[in-house]
């Protein structure tokens, strides 16, 4: 076969189908949830207006909320809802009918979805938060941990989710964010609002300076505080709140990460700010690792996790900071309960580790706190970048800041009631691998 | 022939991809990224943007000789690759030639105006040669061609402007644009402290608090800059009113220990005779 008809065929193998109607290829998808409002984002085939109907029930869609131009990429704030409330919508499409992605996972008759916004914040409400670190390889095992979460959550609704970066492989294309996130996770990415940080690899195709490229055009996150916190200008770095939770979204990746830089002094007028229970901090390198990356290593990964731990760790922790959610080493490392270690792993000592237990109700205890916001009350520190997959090499699992390591795929669950939070890891078989809980008093 | 040869090269990149993607899924660093690199060069030698991406890695180790020659190779491959001036401008930069990476960007800039990359890194270059008002300008240019101009972004071109009214006026263009960023607003507060504008300060100061959901420390700092200004009974009053923010947290908030420590601290300001 002559190479330009074998190309012609293989060109029309691989296109997404064609047809006559509009075609959505990506999406919808939710972002930027707050207690009245979100922005709801797809992609179509062809150049179109950007609405969505919306109401309180799948069979009255009563309301419409537009925006200005025409696209392919659409998005659409809907604006002025209820808080703690399911609202049904379905984006207009050419023909002005409700269409369907071709989703792996979608049920068939989905043409309607769902989403409940997030309650005001402050007064505590159960909260479930999916945390996948590193997870779009495009691989078996993506999925295997994918169908684990989903088995494991049933029908319970997934509040929020959390991407630690590293969300598609090998550079954060277009392209490979299609393949690694809106192929695999459909059903939840209609339904859940997603939270992202930047990876490295995410930023082969993005760049935070100018906050340009495919990580930037896909997610809509906040600069102005619009979903809580401190207005941070960029949305390389952000906060947001929901219910009695601040989260806050650093950038270890591609921004800069001195001390009395914009991202550290924006970090110490955001934490001094929030009166929420929980704060759960999430970027993507590791401050304590030796998985698939040694946070010891001052040339590895530019000595982001160095910066990380020296300069950001400190004013984490004077703020109060409950969990620190990391991913970038392909595996799970859990720390103690601890707080005040800013060096390599040599300068660690027992008195770093505040309460020397498993963290586990039914084992050696729960963790607990002071429920007053007290600076150094200790935190706990998880590396869950194995959503993609786990390491195939052997790799040394012996930080001695970590309470438990494991060489496995999976993802990890935040279940928030009140002053408890407990975390769950669970591997890509469904297994419950690690738990703890804290409680404050 | 040309074709077999070309695709018998398709497969063979595609299988170096698929093969060394596995590896370069788990992200090593530099190093290994180079040798990751290299394998992905052998298997698809005419990629001029498989050189660039080594260059860089090349760069930041510092491996000068490497760097250029992968820069070299890339420019015979594809002389009118769009990333061909950047990635020299950027290893010039690294070596401190700042004169060199300035004349490397030089047609680019004039094919490409409004490249926001390129004109920061010569924004940058020009700064390290000293070069202050063509620093500016150039920042000028990128911060209009951005859309959104990051915080850091602003603040290094803010840097630039010696006299302090002028730095003021381009900082609220900034907050203008970004909203009220605190690294923005603190520098600006630190500006018109300079030139003992106390109100305009204590503006700035106010419109801080406005996003914090705990007033308190701002109202203490309002307190502090008053009584820096000699405005004592102002500053009693804001110390007070730093008390009575507290008095409205939660009491979880309320009495926990630096809010407790702030509490001792404030309650003689506000109380002392004046």
């Amino acid at each position: 076969m002559k190479l330009p008809s074998f190309l012609l065929l293989l060109a029309f193998l691989t296109a997404p189908a064609v047809h006559a109607a509009t075609t959505i290829l990506r999406g919808p998808y939710l972002q930027l949830a707050t207690p009245t409002s979100i922005v709801i984002r797809w992609r179509t085939d062809t150049t179109e207006p950007s609405s969505v109907r919306f109401g309180l029930a799948a069979n009255q869609l009563t309301l419409t909320a537009k925006s200005e131009g025409i696209s392919t990429e659409h998005v659409v704030q809907l604006a002025k809802l209820q808080p703690n409330t399911r609202y049904f919508y379905a984006p207009i499409t050419g023909n002005d009918k409700p269409t369907k992605p071709g989703a792996e996972d979608g049920p068939p008759s989905a043409l309607v979805s769902s989403f409940v916004t997030p309650p005001l914040p402050g007064p505590a409400q159960p909260t479930r938060v999916w945390v996948l670190g590193d997870p779009g390889t495009k691989t078996p095992a993506q999925i295997a941990v994918r169908d684990a979460y989903y088995k494991f959550n049933g029908t319970r609704t997934t509040d929020l989710w959390l991407m630690l970066g590293d969300n598609a492989y090998a550079d954060g294309t277009d392209a490979e964010y299609q393949k690694a996130v809106f192929e695999i996770y459909p059903s939840l990415l209609r339904t859940a609002p997603l939270w992202t940080t930047l990876g490295n690899h995410d930023g082969r195709s993005a760049n935070s300076l100018t906050q340009s490229g495919v990580y930037y055009d896909i997610f809509s996150l906040p600069t102005m505080g619009q979903a809580g916190g401190v207005p941070s200008g960029t949305e390389a770095y952000y906060s947001f709140d929901h219910a009695n939770i601040h989260f806050i979204c650093l950038d270890s990746t591609d921004s800069p990460r001195d001390a009395e830089g914009a991202m550290a002094q924006w970090l110490r007028a955001d934490l001094a700010a929030t009166t929420r229970d929980w704060i759960v901090t999430f970027f993507h390198h590791p401050t304590y690792t030796k998985g698939t990356h040694d946070s010891d290593k001052d040339s590895d990964s530019g000595g982001r996790m160095n910066d990380m731990r020296a300069n950001f760790v400190p004013i984490l922790e004077a703020g109060g900071v409950d969990l620190i959610l990391t991913g970038h080493s392909h595996n799970y490392e859990r720390s103690h309960f601890i707080d005040g270690h800013y060096g390599k792993s040599q300068t660690w000592e027992q008195r770093y580790i505040l309460q020397a237990r498993d963290g586990r109700p039914e084992g050696q205890g729960a963790y607990t706190k002071p429920r007053t916001r007290t600076p150094h009350a200790g935190e706990i520190s998880v590396v869950t970048g194995s959503a993609g997959h786990a390491s195939s090499k052997p790799i040394p699992l012996n930080h001695p800041a970590m309470w438990i390591s494991l060489n496995e795929a999976g993802s990890s669950i935040i279940d928030i009631d009140g002053l408890k939070l407990n975390f769950t890891f669970l591997n890509e078989t469904g297994a419950i691998r690690d738990t703890f809980t804290i409680e404050k008093k | 022939m040309y074709y077999k040869r070309a695709l018998h090269g398709w497969f063979l990149t595609a299988a170096a991809w698929f093969v060394l993607s596995q590896e370069l899924v788990a992200h090593p660093g530099t190093d290994v990224a180079i040798v990751d690199l290299t394998a992905l060069i052998n298997a698809s030698p005419a990629s001029p943007e498989l050189r660039l991406r080594r260059a860089t890695c090349y760069v930041e180790h510092q491996r000068w000789s490497e760097a250029s020659d992968d820069i070299d190779h890339a420019a015979r491959l594809s002389p009118d690759h769009p990333d061909l001036a950047l990635a020299r401008a950027e290893y010039f930069l690294a070596r401190d030639e700042p004169l060199a990476s300035i004349n490397a960007l030089a047609s680019h800039l004039i094919s490409h105006p409004g490249d926001a990359a390129a004109r920061i890194l010569r924004a940058r270059a020009s700064a390290r040669s000293g070069d202050t008002l063509g620093a500016q300008n150039d920042f000028q240019h990128a911060l209009r061609y951005l859309p959104e101009p990051k915080p850091e972004l602003w603040l290094e071109a803010n840097a630039l402007i010696a006299e302090p009214v002028a730095a003021l006026a381009d900082l609220e263009t900034g907050l203008t644009r970004l909203g009220p960023v605190p690294a923005l607003e603190e520098r600006a507060l630190k500006l018109e402290l300079q030139l003992a504008r106390t109100d305009s300060a204590l503006q700035r100061l106010t419109r801080l608090a406005a996003h914090a959901e705990r007033p308190e420390t701002y109202h203490r700092r309002r307190g502090d800059i008053l009584f820096q200004a000699n405005r004592l009974t102002e500053a009693r009053r804001a110390y007070t009113d730093a008390l009575a923010a507290i008095d409205r947290l939660p009491e979880w908030l309320r009495l926990s220990e630096p809010t407790q420590q702030l509490i001792a601290q404030l309650t003689p300001l506000a109380t002392s005779p004046l």
